[in-house]
């Protein structure tokens, strides 16, 4: 992926033009910006993100629409949000909630047991929140979730996320998201998608945290054609049948097979 | 649950015993519809018809349609408000009528204004004594469409009328057979993506749907993508996410559709109240209708003199014997008894003697539609229907009885295929 500003952008040049914040490093960039912790007046550490020209700015504005209504541990916080002026050109930033703990992708077959009940109720828990918005993820995959140093799993990165009333984020209004873990309805390209669609990027999120081993080998393809996966117990033996049979659900290519609600996955976890 | 079709003719519902009505604004006006079904303790629903504005209005041939549904304030239309002491509903409807063309041609778009649009319609089913809320929709016709402005309407619909009734709510979805015609539904997504977003909302029971024709020359649903369709968005609507289902205008296939797990279906014994043609609604009125016989073994409706007589004839009135009801037991006794069908004045095929007909039609539908039925006792049910009307056919092949059973096969291979996936 090329780096979204280049030259990268400097913290000298940050500190020029957010002469209030207390930038601390740069991170790795994303696919939309510049990415630097900063340490609020508050003395809590965030992260602010500087979106390149490059990035939809539909695409942002979902981000930030998307995380400003929304106050829950389960989902990364929006703090603040703009436009800055920057090497000649209008920038859009925002300044989010920096999680201090481990990107999933760091977690794949090292979650005992408790922890993976936990990702569920968590995941699936910020997955109706953002429901209740009409907000779809789609995006849900290992690198957009971190599990806190507490031991709480949150969703980040909202930037394709969908409000059911907002235009989507792309010209052609299909294949946003990430191959091997979009649903085969949101591989289709329907729009009105449900936090169905989101569960079942769930159902893979777990069945790869688990086994180590992703139930559609990456292959959108193979999710496409509608098949189910192998049963996770049949990778897992040691897992115990709840886990296994709710993410047996999740992974049902229709729709309607999967959980009718967010509840029906977290309310076994409960606790 | 059987629904019966209410048009106009309202005291109708004190001579039979269906437990639930639908009515709707095309046959009536604002005032009316409120004077007159107070009587009625089963249970009620009102079809706002908002899908009404999707087809093709033409002023000159829709005048009477356009001035009933411009009494409803959500059409957006502008009358002058009913005054009880300055005038009569005829005298009212008829001013209305004289600048129709004003009214038609100065509306608003109901959709624009959706907030008032669904609190108007949503306060009008509470004042009509509505058991259930159906939520206004605009008619599905794509087969591609995304839906996605109809689920943003129907969600900020559910928020405006959860406050404003406890009453249980039902998404409409009205669909025109344009939509469902050509898609077998295991190919189509339009269906899943319905289902997936009805079921995916919390704060609705269910879903009203409607099957609708610009023009249907059929009574009956004759096309097996129509019939499939529906069929499964019942069955995943009802059996997968728990909803409950009314579909209306499917006749007896209505019953079909509740062995697949709906709710309950509307129908009615006039050809309007069976399937929904938009085109019955033009202003030329029909002419006079004789009684028929409604058969629900056998699927089809039968003229009393000329074709049950002859089919008795033959000695198989056997094949009616589960159509008896209070209303059809004289004529079938008289039948029986190899009588003459016009010595009992009920059933005498003369012009406009059709209530004994039209009570058993809803007795029948009541009586059967109150039982539980299987997928499978519904395919035993019309597998017989459709050996009896082929031997029926070939019986009468020099000379064919005018009801046409061709529909019987279509739904028996519908409900095959659906068992068999």
């Amino acid at each position: 992926m090329p780096p979204p500003f280049n030259p990268p952008l400097s913290i000298a040049e940050i500190r020029d033009v957010f002469p209030d914040l207390s930038i601390d490093t740069a991170l790795q960039p994303g696919g939309q910006g510049s990415v630097f912790t900063i340490n609020t007046a508050t003395s809590n550490k965030a992260v602010l993100k500087i979106y390149s020209q490059d990035t939809a700015l539909i695409r942002i504005r979902h981000e930030i629409e998307a995380l400003k209504e929304i106050e829950s541990k389960y989902i990364v916080k929006l703090y603040n949000y703009g436009e800055v002026a920057l090497r000649n050109s209008q920038l859009k930033f925002s300044i989010m909630e920096y999680i201090s703990g481990n990107e999933a992708t760091q977690l794949l077959a090292k979650l005992s047991l408790v922890e993976t009940k936990r990702a569920l109720h968590d995941i699936s828990l910020g997955i109706e929140i953002l429901w209740d918005k009409r907000i779809v993820h789609r995006d849900i995959k290992p690198g957009n979730i971190i599990r806190r140093d507490n031991g709480d799993f949150v969703i980040i990165d909202l930037g394709i996320a969908k409000h059911l009333d907002k235009t989507v984020a792309t010209k052609t209004g299909s294949w946003l998201g990430t191959p091997g873990y979009m649903s085969p309805e949101q591989a289709a390209g329907r729009r009105a998608l449900t936090f169905k669609s989101d569960l079942f990027c769930l159902g893979i999120l777990i069945y790869e945290l688990v086994s180590g081993n992703h139930p559609f080998i990456r292959n959108q393809n193979l999710i496409n054609v509608l098949r189910t996966p192998p049963s996770l117990k049949s990778f897992v033996s040691t897992i115990d049948d709840s886990t296994s049979d709710i993410v047996d659900k999740l992974l049902q290519p229709f729709p309607l097979d999967r959980p009718r609600s967010c509840r029906e996955v977290y309310s076994i976890f409960r606790g | 649950m059987y629904f019966e079709n209410i048009d106009y003719h309202w005291n109708f519902l004190k001579q039979i015993p269906v437990r639930g009505a639908i009515f709707k604004p095309s046959s009536q006006n604002y005032v009316s519809s409120l004077r007159r079904h107070k009587n009625f303790d089963g249970e009620i629903l009102f079809d706002p018809q908002l899908y009404l504005l999707n087809f093709p209005i033409i002023l000159n041939d829709f005048s009477t349609l356009l001035c009933n549904l411009s009494t409803y304030p959500w059409f957006g239309m502008e009358v002058s408000e009913f005054d009880d002491t300055s005038c009569n509903i005829r005298a009212w409807t008829k001013s209305i009528l004289k600048d129709i063309k004003n009214i038609w041609n100065s509306r608003n778009d109901p959709l624009e204004n959706w907030k008032d649009t669904v609190i108007k319609c949503v306060q009008y089913q509470i004042e009509f004594g509505c058991s259930k809320i159906i939520i206004p929709a605009t008619a599905i016709s794509d087969p591609e469409s995304n839906l996605k402005e109809d689920f943003a309407r129907l969600d900020s619909a559910i928020d405006i009328a959860s406050s404003l009734t406890k009453l249980p709510l039902l998404a409409s979805v009205p669909f025109q057979d344009t939509a469902i015609r050509h898609r077998d539904p295991n190919d189509s997504d339009l269906i899943e993506a319905i289902a997936d977003g009805i079921s995916a909302r919390d704060n609705i029971v269910g879903a009203y749907v409607l099957l609708s024709f610009l023009n249907a020359s059929e009574e009956r649903i004759h096309n097996q993508r129509i019939a499939a369709s529906l069929l499964t968005l019942c069955k995943a609507l009802s059996q997968n996410a728990e909803m409950i289902v009314i579909a209306n205008y499917l006749e007896s296939f209505g019953l079909v559709a509740q062995a697949f797990g709906a709710y309950g279906y509307g129908s009615g014994y006039r050809r309007k109240s069976k399937r929904f043609s938009f085109n019955d609604l033009k202003d030329s009125g029909g002419g006079p209708a004789s009684p028929k016989f409604h058969s629900l073994a056998l699927t089809m409706d039968f003229y009393p003199e000329t074709e049950l007589e002859r089919i008795r004839d033959i000695h198989l009135t056997k094949y009616f014997a589960d159509d008896k009801t209070p209303s059809s037991t004289p004529l079938l006794d008289q039948l029986n008894s190899g009588g003459p069908v016009n010595a009992i004045a009920d059933w005498a095929e003369s012009p406009n003697n059709v209530s004994a007909a039209r009570v058993h039609y809803s007795e029948l539908h009541t009586k059967f539609a109150s039982k539980s039925w299987t997928p499978e006792q519904v395919l035993d049910w019309i597998q017989s229907a459709e050996t009896n009307w082929l031997y029926l056919r070939n019986r009468f092949e020099e000379n064919p009885l005018e009801s046409n059973g061709s529909h019987i096969s279509p739904w028996r291979s519908v409900i095959e295929s659906i068992l068999n996936h």
